[in-house]
């Protein structure tokens, strides 16, 4: 042991400072052509020491060994510069010789080092990590136990002929495996590379490429070419892993681009993401409170109330409306007839009325519907529902044109009532005209009946400020809509 | 007799009783150890020492970046650890007394 000497040198340099010139001073007098190296070979030294010294703590978990062994290299070169200055002077050789071996003989070999280390911090000694190699050891022959117990309970089924047979087939198909594995990494390769989502079928030459360079290596390993043989085992269990987890992936994606996606919706994911877009749009443009779906849109926007024409274009009250379906067609929705409309042409907010049919029940699909305005209601505790105060009738609201602007004149009025019957529809609107709706050619007549400017003639919502001008030019042109204007007067 | 095992008993109070003044770094508290004459005492035992006074929160460390080499970590004592070398000096000494007293009569019989 060099404590003696080290007192002595180390009394006489102090704390903090003394490291460089401490070790280099005694070696300037021995070998001053060396000088400059030898603090960069300390270093280089100590870190390898303090490495090793790690290595043999890392069972203690990063933190610990970060915390036992932060700043070691420092006290290691500090170490060493006081120990190695009289040694080196002794022995009188090359210092880097001299550091290479002090390392060892100064601190005692590494792994002593860590447990001196250990046992004076408190922590348990090295034997937990030979324990849990025991343990390790332990729990793989336990899994040897299970996987043994494993085969044998399936015995009876691995013992007969049948799985032997299946077994056979199941060699023999392993080829197509092979290739089907490869195909897949490959079509996941492809969207590593190019982004997308994973499909079996390639789109374009370099992604028939990429698969297919896949499937030769996938064969190729298989065959145990083109990889270590000690490898090979590992590398193609690997990909067989990998190529199982890709598989619901690909295939779905596969199903919904090339199965399910065959038709003029062109890709799932664009389609998905143009309906999303489409139905936050009608949302966006909703009047009031937006009920999603529900309800009756046109453009993007919630229709409050429908208005129908005969071929003639005269107005028709209390329609019934059905889908194709026999669903009754309601703009107003559940809930709605408790909601404030904002109607067009008419001032103030508006609670619209279901009729109420012959059973007694609300109909809500027969229109227009009436309204009655908003300070006509009342709450009713009885019911627990908003209903119109006593005496208060639901008002008409303003058509949109007093007359259509469209009109069937030459056998309008035969074509519009079978047109209701489906099996007289294709024989009567192609004989008749190409106008098959008002919304086609609605400037035309709208200056023959010189109604309304509007051009757009399918939502009354759309027409703004026309409908002030709508009721008092309705008495002159439609007298069968009179009652319905009139009405209306009152309330704007 | 092995004073190693003997160090082993004193050696927190020894690491506490040399930062008590001045903080310092790892070698460096071994350095002042050797310096007041336990020569013997190891630096990895020492270094063990610092960490498990640190944890038991007699010690305060921090690290001071150096301009040249790697940073070093500095232990300075906590009032904690102030208790802890006051009862262990304390300990000590009545135990050196009493021992001291049963060694020393021995000895002065033996001789």
């Amino acid at each position: 042991m060099t404590s003696t000497d080290n007192s002595t040198t180390h009394t006489g340099t102090g704390t903090g400072t003394g490291t460089d010139t401490g070790a280099t001073e005694p070696v300037a007098a021995g070998a001053a052509g060396v000088r400059p190296s030898l603090g960069a070979v300390l270093d280089a030294h100590a870190r390898g020491y303090a490495q090793a010294v790690r290595l043999h703590l890392a069972d203690l978990g990063p933190d610990v060994v970060e915390d036992l062994t932060d700043g070691l290299e420092a006290d290691l070169v500090d170490a060493l510069a006081d120990a190695t200055a009289p040694l080196e002077t002794a022995v009188g050789r090359a210092p880097q010789d001299d550091v290479t071996l002090d390392l060892g003989t100064h601190f005692g070999p590494a792994d002593a080092y860590a447990a001196e280390l250990r046992a004076a911090a408190g922590l348990p000694p090295r034997v937990l990590s030979d324990g849990r190699r025991r343990s390790r050891r332990t729990l793989a022959a336990r899994g040897a136990r299970l996987a043994e117990r494993w085969q044998r309970a399936w015995s009876p089924v691995t013992s007969t002929p049948q799985w032997e047979r299946l077994r056979g087939l199941g060699r023999d198909v392993r080829p197509f495996w092979w290739v089907a594995r490869g195909w897949i990494v490959g079509a996941f390769l492809v969207t590593v590379l190019g982004g997308g989502r994973p499909s079996v079928v390639p789109e374009g030459a370099g992604e028939l490429l990429v698969m297919a360079l896949g499937a030769l290596v996938s064969v190729q390993w298989a065959r145990g070419r083109w990889i270590p043989g000690s490898w090979q085992p590992r590398a193609t269990v690997a990909a067989s892993v990998v190529a199982v987890l890709l598989v619901p992936a690909v295939a779905g994606t596969t199903y919904r681009e090339s199965v399910a996606g065959a038709d003029p919706w062109s890709g799932g994911g664009s389609y998905d993401a143009g309906y999303a877009a489409g139905r936050d749009d009608a949302r966006n443009v909703a009047y009031g409170d937006s009920w999603g779906e529900d309800g009756v849109w046109v453009d993007g926007m919630q229709v409050s109330n429908l208005f129908v024409y005969d071929a003639n274009g005269d107005p028709i009250k209390d329609v019934q409306v059905f889908d194709d379906r026999g669903r009754a067609v309601r703009t107003v929705t559940d809930g709605g007839g408790e909601q404030a409309w904002a109607v067009p042409d008419v001032q103030g907010s508006w609670y619209f009325r279901p009729m109420t049919a012959d059973d007694g029940r609300d109909r809500w699909n027969v229109y227009p519907l009436r309204a009655v305005p908003e300070g006509g209601m009342e709450w009713s505790d009885d019911t627990g529902l908003w209903a119109p105060q006593v005496g208060v009738q639901p008002e008409a609201m303003p058509w949109p044109f007093l007359k259509a602007p469209t009109s069937f004149t030459s056998g309008g009025a035969a074509s519009s009532d079978p047109s209701s019957d489906p099996s007289s529809e294709p024989s009567s609107k192609p004989t008749d005209e190409s106008k098959e709706t008002p919304k086609d050619e609605p400037e035309e007549t709208a200056k023959g009946t010189s109604t309304d400017e509007s051009s757009a003639g399918s939502s009354p919502e759309r027409d703004g400020g026309s409908g002030a001008s709508t009721a008092p030019s309705s008495k002159d042109v439609a007298p069968g809509a009179r009652t319905t204007a009139t009405a209306v007067e009152p309330a704007g | 007799m092995d004073t190693t095992q003997l160090l082993k008993g004193v050696l927190d109070a020894a690491v506490l009783a040399v930062v008590e003044d001045d903080d310092g770094y790892g070698y460096d508290i071994v350095r002042r150890l050797r310096a007041r004459g336990l020569e013997e005492v190891g630096d990895a035992s020492v270094y063990g020492t610092l960490r498990r006074l640190y944890s038991a929160g007699a010690l305060t460390s921090y690290v001071v970046p150096s301009g040249t080499g790697p940073h070093r970590k500095y232990y300075g004592i906590t009032a904690h650890g102030r208790e802890m070398l006051a009862i262990q000096r304390k300990e000590w000494q009545e135990f050196t007394g009493t021992v001291g007293g049963l060694l020393g009569s021995r000895d002065e019989s033996a001789r």
